[in-house]
C-alpha cells in the first residue's frame, strides 16, 4: 500500500493542503465560506452523506459542531452570525459602525474648520426639536388703543387726564399718533410670529441635516469597510490563483520528471534485450549528455545517495524533502509535487509572487529528447 | 387545602395563553386541593362584553363562579390613557384610571374574593396587569399568590403594579427572564418566588400523515400556531419568509394555524388553515420540520413546549428574551434577530436533518424535565406548603394607595421608559436564575 503511487499521491496532496488552500477550506476566516456561507457547508454535507453525520471532527465550511447529539445552540448561533458577518464583510456591530461614523463625522467637521459650538448646536437641535423661540405675543406684549396714552393704574390721575383731555386736544391732534403706534404694535406682532416660525423651521432643518449627515457617514463607514473587505478578498483570491498556478506547474513538472526517471531504468533492460534506447536512437550525443548529467548530479551534495524516487534538489522543494517524517518513505513524483505545494510553497503563495521554480521541470523534458542540452537547467 | 383561581376569562372555548394556563393548572391542582375558579362573564378580551351568564357553573368537575363586567372597554379612552401613563409623566390617579379603563372592571368579582378570604388558604391571581388581579391582590394580600404572566410591555413599569408585586405572598414565574425583569422593575426580591411555568402533556403525539393527507401539504413545512397578528411578529415573519422563498427554490411551506387579524400574503407557499382542533394542531406540529414563533413578547410559549414534546425543533424570535432563553436552556431550537439569521437558521434546520433531530430531542428532554405536569404540580405543592408553614404576614405589607392629593401629583415617569431602562440588566438576570 505504501508503495502504491496513487496512495503516495494522496498523502502528498494532503500535505500540500497545509498551505493556504487548506486554510481556505476552514470554517473561519475563509473565502469560500464568505462567498457561500452556510449553504456550502450543507451542500458538502449532502455530498458526503452519512459519513458526515458520523464524523465528529469540525467540517470545513459547514456547521460542523452541530453534528453531535448534544447540539449547542449558543455555539450554532455564534457560527451562524459569524458566517453572516463574513459574508457581509463587516464583523462590526451596528453600534461599532455608528461610533466609527461619529468619529469620521467629527474628523470631517474638523477638517472644514467648523466651530465646536455649531456642532454642539446641531447635535442639540437633532436631539431636541422643541426650541425656545420668542413668540409674537411675548415680543409685542402691548396693544396700543386710543386711550392707551392716557391710561394709568391710578384712578384719580386717570380722572384728571380725562378732564384735561379736551384741553390737550386744543394743542394738537393725538389720533394719528395713536393710529401709528397701533399699526406698529400689529407689525411687531406679525414680525415676531414670522421670526418664531422661521427659527422653528430652521431648528427642524438643522435636525434633519444633522440626521442626514449622520446617516451618510454611517453608510460611508459601512461601505468603506465593505470595500476594505472586498479588497482583501480579491487579494486572497489572486493569491490563491497564483498558488494553484504554481501547484499545477509543479504537478506537471513531477509527471514529466517521472517520465524522465523511467527512461534510464528501462534502458539497461532494453540494452540487454538488444534494442537500442530511444534517446540513443534519436541522436549520438544522447548518451554523452546523460553521462554528463549524471556526473554533475554526483557532484551535488546528496545527489547520488538519494533514494531513486526522491527527485533531489531539482524539484525546488529541497528544504521540504529534507526534513520531517512525512517526507521519508513516501517521496516520489507525486510526493514531490505535493511538497511543491507544501508549507513553504503554500504559505509563500499567499505572501509573495510565485517563484519560477517549477519551470525547472520543463527543460528536463528537453533533455530527454536531447534537443535542449545547451539549456540544461542543472548546469551549476 | 382550599384554593381560589382568579382569572379574567375561563372556559373550554377560551384559548388565550394565560387563560389556558389557568384552566390547565386548576384542573391539575384539583387533584390535591379544593379548587374554585372566580372569573368574569366576558369571552372577548378586547371589549370584555358580558357574554356568559353570571353565577356558578361547573367545568370539568371544578366549580366556576362568573361575575359581570361593570363596564366594557372603551377603546379610545383606553388608548388615550395608555398614551398618558406609558409615554408621559403622570400620577397614581392616572394609573388607576388606566387600570379601570383596561378592565375587566368587575367590582363584584373583587368583593367575592374579599368575602372568601377566610374560607380559602390561597388565591392564585393570573395576569398582574388586569383589573381582577390588581384589585384582588390588594383585597387579600396575605393569601395572594400571583401568576403574573408578565411580558416586556409598558404596563410592567406602572408604579401601582409594582406595589402589587411587592405586597403578595408569593409569585409564580413562567421563566427566569420574566423573574429577572419583574425583580428589576419592581424590586420584589424579598417576596418568595419560583420559576414554574405551565405543564404540558408530554406524551401526546400527532399524526403527520393525517395532517398532510387532510390539507394536502407536501414537502417540508414550517408551522406557526397562534393569532396571526402584527403584534405577534407575523408581519416580520411574512417578510422574512417571502424573501427567503425568492432565493430558495426548495423553501418549505409556511402553515399558519389560528385566527388572522391581519392580511395573510397570497402566496402558494403560505397556507392559512384558520382555527383548527387540538388534534389537528398536534398533527400539524408533528408534520412540521420546525415550529416558528415570531412573537417578540412572550412570557411562556406553550406552543413551543408542545412542539418540543413531540421532538420538533423550533425557530423563535431572538428579540424575545424568554423564547431565546428557553432555546438556550433546552438546546432545542434556533433563534433569529435579522432576516439573514432567519434564513440561515431555517436553512440549517431544513438541510441538516441530524441537527434538527438533535435539537428536537433536546427540547423533548427539556420538556420532560421541566414541564411535565407532575413536575409543575410538585413545584406548586411545595410552594403552597412552604407558605402554609410560614406565619401569615400582615395585610399592611401591601402598600396602601396614596391619599387624594398625593394620588394626583404628577411625579411618576413614563412607564415605557422604565421598562426600556430595565432591559440592560436582563442578561444578569438570566444568569441569576437560569
Amino acid at each position: 500500500m505504501a508503495d502504491n503511487p496513487s496512495n503516495r499521491g494522496q498523502r502528498g496532496f494532503h500535505r500540500g493542503r497545509r498551505g493556504p488552500d487548506r486554510r481556505s477550506g476552514g470554517s473561519r476566516g475563509n473565502d469560500r465560506s464568505s462567498e457561500r456561507g452556510v449553504e456550502r457547508g450543507n451542500e458538502r454535507g449532502g455530498e458526503r452523506g452519512q459519513d458526515r453525520s458520523q464524523d465528529s471532527r469540525p467540517q470545513a465550511g459547514g456547521p460542523a459542531p452541530v453534528r453531535t447529539d448534544n447540539a449547542d445552540v449558543a455555539q450554532i448561533m455564534r457560527e451562524v452570525r459569524t458566517r453572516i458577518a463574513q459574508r457581509h464583510g463587516i464583523t462590526l456591530t451596528d453600534q461599532h459602525v455608528e461610533e466609527l461614523a461619529a468619529r469620521r463625522l467629527e474628523a470631517v467637521l474638523d477638517v472644514r474648520g467648523l466651530s465646536p459650538e455649531l456642532l454642539d448646536q446641531l447635535r442639540r437641535a437633532a436631539g431636541n426639536r422643541s426650541v425656545d423661540v420668542p413668540t409674537g405675543a411675548q415680543a409685542a406684549s402691548f396693544e396700543f388703543e386710543a386711550d392707551t396714552l392716557y391710561d394709568t393704574p391710578r384712578g384719580l390721575l386717570r380722572a384728571i387726564r380725562r378732564v384735561l383731555n379736551p384741553i390737550l386736544k386744543l394743542f394738537f391732534n393725538p389720533e394719528p399718533l395713536v393710529m401709528a403706534l397701533n399699526q406698529q404694535a400689529r407689525l411687531n406682532t406679525a414680525a415676531a410670529e414670522r421670526e418664531a416660525e422661521r427659527v422653528a423651521q430652521q431648528a427642524e432643518w438643522n435636525a434633519l441635516h444633522y440626521a442626514l449627515l449622520q446617516r451618510l457617514t454611517s453608510e460611508l463607514a459601512k461601505l468603506s469597510l465593505e470595500a476594505q473587505h472586498l479588497t482583501q478578498q480579491v487579494e486572497s483570491l489572486s493569491a490563491k490563483v497564483d498558488f494553484n498556478d504554481r501547484r499545477v506547474r509543479g504537478l506537471e513538472g513531477g509527471v514529466h520528471l517521472a517520465e524522465v526517471r523511467s527512461a534510464p531504468t528501462q534502458s539497461p533492460r532494453q540494452q540487454e534485450s538488444g534494442s537500442p534506447a530511444p534517446a540513443a536512437s534519436e541522436g549520438g550525443s544522447g548518451d554523452g549528455a546523460r553521462r554528463k548529467r549524471r556526473r554533475r548530479r554526483g557532484r551535488r551534495p546528496g545527489g547520488p545517495d538519494l533514494p531513486p524516487g526522491s527527485g533531489g534538489p531539482q524539484m525546488g522543494g529541497g528544504e521540504d524533502s529534507d526534513g520531517g517524517e512525512d517526507d521519508g518513505p513516501d517521496e516520489g513524483p507525486f510526493a514531490d509535487s505535493g511538497d511543491e505545494s507544501g508549507p513553504g510553497a503554500g504559505e509563500g503563495g499567499y505572501r509573495e509572487r510565485p517563484t519560477p521554480e517549477p519551470v525547472q521541470a520543463e527543460p528536463t523534458v528537453h533533455t530527454q529528447t536531447g534537443s535542449a542540452a545547451p539549456s540544461d537547467p542543472v548546469e551549476p | 387545602m382550599k384554593l381560589l383561581v382568579v382569572v379574567q376569562r375561563y372556559g373550554a372555548a377560551i384559548n388565550g395563553g394565560a387563560e389556558l394556563h389557568a384552566r390547565h393548572l386548576a384542573e391539575h391542582l384539583a387533584r390535591f386541593a379544593d379548587v374554585r375558579v372566580l372569573t368574569t362573564c366576558a369571552k372577548d378580551y378586547i371589549t370584555w362584553r358580558n357574554e356568559l351568564p353570571p353565577g356558578e357553573t361547573e367545568l370539568d368537575g371544578i366549580p366556576v363562579e362568573r361575575f359581570p363586567v361593570a363596564q366594557e372597554r372603551e377603546m379610545l379612552d383606553f388608548a388615550r390613557r395608555s398614551r398618558t401613563v406609558f409615554g408621559a409623566e403622570h400620577s397614581v390617579a392616572d394609573e388607576l384610571a388606566w387600570m379601570d379603563s383596561q378592565g375587566p372592571t368587575s367590582p363584584a368579582l373583587v368583593n367575592r374574593v374579599r368575602a372568601l378570604r377566610h374560607t380559602c388558604d390561597f388565591a392564585l391571581f393570573f395576569c398582574a396587569r388586569y383589573y381582577q388581579a390588581f384589585y384582588g391582590c390588594r383585597a387579600v394580600p396575605e393569601k395572594a399568590v400571583l401568576v403574573p404572566t408578565a411580558e416586556r410591555e409598558p404596563s410592567m413599569g406602572l408604579a401601582v403594579v409594582g406595589q402589587v408585586f411587592r405586597g403578595v405572598r408569593a409569585v409564580m414565574y413562567n421563566s427566569p427572564e420574566e423573574r429577572a425583569m419583574v425583580e428589576d422593575l419592581t424590586g420584589n426580591q424579598s417576596v418568595p418566588g419560583t420559576v414554574v411555568g405551565v405543564g404540558i402533556d408530554v406524551d401526546r403525539r400527532g399524526d403527520p400523515a393525517r395532517f398532510r393527507a387532510r390539507y394536502g401539504v407536501t414537502g417540508p413545512c414550517l408551522v406557526y400556531v397562534g393569532r396571526v397578528d402584527r403584534n405577534k411578529g407575523c408581519a416580520e415573519l411574512f417578510e422574512y419568509f417571502l424573501s427567503l422563498v425568492r432565493t430558495m427554490p426548495a423553501a418549505p411551506t409556511l402553515v399558519l394555524i389560528g385566527a388572522a387579524v391581519m392580511p395573510v400574503p397570497d402566496h402558494p407557499r403560505i397556507r392559512h388553515l384558520g382555527f383548527v382542533s387540538d388534534e389537528e394542531k398536534f398533527d400539524a406540529i408533528a408534520a412540521a420540520t420546525a415550529l416558528v414563533m415570531p412573537s417578540p413578547f412572550e412570557s411562556l410559549s406553550m406552543v413551543v413546549l408542545e412542539a418540543w414534546a413531540q421532538a420538533r425543533p423550533v425557530l423563535v424570535n431572538g428579540r424575545c428574551e424568554v423564547l431565546r432563553g428557553q432555546c438556550l436552556r433546552a438546546n432545542g431550537g434556533l433563534f433569529y434577530d435579522t432576516r439573514e439569521e432567519f434564513a440561515a437558521a431555517l436553512r440549517l434546520l431544513l438541510e441538516d436533518t441530524p441537527l434538527a433531530t438533535a435539537l428536537g430531542r433536546n427540547g423533548q428532554q427539556y420538556c420532560r424535565r421541566e414541564y411535565a405536569w407532575p413536575v409543575i404540580e410538585r413545584k406548586y405543592q411545595s410552594m403552597l406548603e412552604a407558605l402554609s408553614r410560614e406565619p401569615a404576614p400582615s395585610p399592611a405589607r401591601m402598600a396602601p394607595l396614596p391619599g387624594w392629593f398625593a394620588r394626583r401629583r404628577r411625579n411618576l415617569p413614563a412607564a415605557a421608559t422604565r421598562v426600556a431602562a430595565a432591559a440592560t440588566s436582563l442578561e444578569a438576570g438570566q444568569e441569576r436564575y437560569s
